[in-house]
């Protein structure tokens, strides 16, 4: 099973710079997750790595090899497309055998990896029918079938869940990662759904305007985001963020001072983030853990069952935390609350850059 | 009579004088011995006319010669055009230039193409085969062996532009994916145009064959301008047969008769087309 390494990978659309220099390892076996809002120029990186399309500077290593000029068909790849991508005329056996055809394995080889395959995936009565016969989701079905048969280095997905309603999606989330653990492949999955990313990924790679933004497991990402961008695009509803600048150990922000742990020098700008779970009553944290208690009026309360949304102001920022339903009676709309946020939560970032600065958080 | 029904009368009147009428006065006249020059004598010969062609050298000549062409010409443009297109679809730049180029010998006159061809073939005269003496071949064009075939060779030189912008059109069509599947799925160039881009072009050849061989059954102005059916009977199709007997030997009820035999023949050819592309 091989790895693969992108070194300063480049790739221009005439005068467009859609990627900046991307340097990537993926270490064989794992389930890398390109992630990040559209147009950031992860399809284009997968594109790049099945060989779809040319790099314009850089390298791209699959195992000991630099494929970086060969087809892709010399790349020992397999590709799941986001609209399936099946051929209409063709049996879904003879879809799923296509690729093995091509490399000219003998008949009844194809047709008995062909029935493997079918059988791990549920297809099997399938199997004679033509793809505008199935639903959306067996044919998503069929196009994972036909990369499988393959038995390729390398899995490229490239969103292949999107086009799926939302309870399609979730359980073909769990076969999918169950179908990785069983075949133990290099896979490189590209979605905009930091849900998948998160439930999928060993590891998650953001990336946004044709750079990285940052490599880590998923929960680094999530617990220690390394900017200011990954901070506000991972996590539902967002983080929330309050500007301020550091004054006497402490953050002057416009809804009042925050303290927090080593802090850059006196005068620096900064942002700072708090999730939306990470808010607390002022009785339930100790003092010494207690980074700020502000005042916050209750705009107004969306309940999602077992817990709430709350959408509070405070000065003229809305915030959004998040509450079981048990407390949610203590916010009735228009009512002053004072929530408390933990030093050890506070997620800081300079504002010129967006690079995190400490806290840690756990 | 209700108002919807007198807003349709003028188009109807209008269709049934230019068209229901005429196809019903041919359809008699098929059934009789209608001679333009004995027309105070037409007498009545029920399927005699149909009967006799069936039997007749020159009609089963001419249909040989018609079917021959029809398969000639149209196989040589759908070779051609679908090549053309394929080529042309790869063209970086100057292709919206070559696409107007490629064209244009569709928005001739067929019978100027022709005339064209008539001078620029021309044994003694022409352009080309001066050149290819040069070259030392000395080929007879209109001869009795050749004839026919460049009569194809004529045709598909104004008619492969057809073929070519239904194939363009068709493969830019074509949805993207599956063809990059295909790569990755490690087909070669040749595989994927055999396994995946011919069979999901196959509706879009079967129309542009439909409507490219009803045209070529038609086949007239070339015959007309160039060969007028010879040498002997070399390229008489069958249009130009009916044609001869109708307005050069006057025998209407046999050339009409002709006619609805003609037509009877392509309907069958677009059916059988049709069903082949409804069975996918």
């Amino acid at each position: 099973m091989a790895g693969v390494r992108l070194k300063d990978l480049s790739k221009s659309f005439g005068a467009v710079e859609v990627l900046k220099g991307i340097d990537l390892t993926v270490e064989p076996h794992e389930f890398a997750v390109l992630l990040g809002p559209s147009g950031c120029g992860k399809s284009t990186t997968l594109r790049m790595l099945a060989g779809l399309e040319p790099a314009t500077a850089g390298e791209i290593w699959i195992g000991e090899r630099n494929v970086t000029n060969l087809e892709p068909r010399e790349r020992d790849i397999a590709m799941v497309f986001q609209n399936y991508a099946l051929y209409p005329h063709m049996t879904i056996a003879q879809n799923m055998g296509f690729g093995l055809k091509a490399r000219k394995l003998p008949a009844a080889e194809i047709a008995e990896r062909v029935k493997t395959a079918a059988e791990m995936l549920g297809i099997t009565d399938l199997l004679g029918r033509r793809p505008r016969e199935l639903s959306g989701g067996q044919q998503q079905r069929v196009a994972i079938g036909r990369a499988i048969v393959r038995e390729p280095s390398l899995f490229l997905f490239d969103e292949p869940l999107s086009n799926l309603d939302a309870k399609l999606r979730v359980e073909m989330r769990t076969e999918l990662l169950q179908l990785h653990r069983s075949l133990d492949a290099t896979t490189v999955y590209v979605t905009h759904d930091q849900e998948e990313a998160m439930t999928m990924a060993d590891r998650i790679v953001v990336m946004n305007k044709g750079r990285i933004e940052q490599i880590g497991s998923p929960s680094e990402i999530y617990f220690r985001p390394a900017s200011l961008m990954v901070a506000g695009f991972i996590g539902s509803p967002a983080m929330n963020f309050v500007d301020g600048t550091v004054s006497d150990g402490k953050v002057g922000t416009p809804i009042g001072a925050i303290s927090a742990p080593s802090l850059p020098g006196d005068g620096t700008k900064v942002t700072i983030g708090f999730r939306p779970d990470d808010f607390y009553f002022p009785d339930d944290l100790p003092e010494e853990e207690t980074a700020a208690t502000l005042s916050f009026s209750v705009r107004f309360v969306e309940l999602l069952g077992a817990r709430g949304i709350v959408t509070m102001r405070a000065g003229d920022t809305d915030f959004k935390a998040i509450f079981e339903e048990r407390f949610l009676h203590r916010f009735e709309e228009g009512a002053t609350v004072p929530l408390s946020l933990a030093r050890d939560r506070l997620h800081l970032f300079l504002k010129e850059t967006g690079e995190r600065v400490a806290p840690d958080a756990a | 009579m209700s108002l919807r029904y007198r807003l349709i009368l003028p188009l109807t009147l209008l269709l049934a004088a230019v068209m229901a009428y005429p196809l019903v006065f041919s359809a008699w006249i098929s059934l009789h011995d209608y001679r333009l020059t004995r027309l105070y004598d037409v007498r009545f010969r029920g399927l005699d006319n149909y009967l006799y062609i069936f039997g007749d050298a020159p009609f089963l000549k001419a249909m040989t010669n018609t079917l021959m062409f029809v398969a000639g010409a149209v196989s040589l443009e759908l070779v051609l055009g679908l090549g053309l297109a394929l080529l042309l679809q790869r063209l970086v730049r100057f292709q919206n230039f070559a696409r107007a180029v490629l064209l244009a010998p569709m928005f001739i006159t067929p019978i100027a193409v022709g005339l064209m061809f008539r001078f620029m073939l021309s044994s003694e005269l022409g352009v080309i085969p001066h050149y290819l003496r040069l070259m030392g071949l000395g080929v007879d064009w209109f001869s009795a062996d050749l004839a026919l075939f460049s009569l194809m060779l004529i045709d598909a030189w104004q008619w492969t532009p057809f073929m070519l912008l239904m194939f363009l059109a068709g493969l830019e069509a074509l949805p993207r994916s599956p063809f990059e599947a295909a790569k990755v799925d490690g087909a070669s160039p040749w595989m994927t145009f055999w396994h995946v881009t011919l069979p999901m072009l196959r509706p879009v050849i079967l129309v542009a064959l439909i409507i490219r061989a009803l045209d070529a059954f038609k086949v007239f102005e070339y015959v007309y301008a160039i060969t007028r059916g010879g040498p002997g009977d070399a390229t008489e199709v069958i249009l130009f047969h009916i044609y001869k007997t109708g307005f050069r030997f006057f025998r209407m009820g046999e050339a009409a008769a002709m006619a609805f035999i003609l037509i009877a023949i392509t309907l069958v050819l677009v059916v059988i087309l049709y069903s082949a592309m409804q069975r996918k």
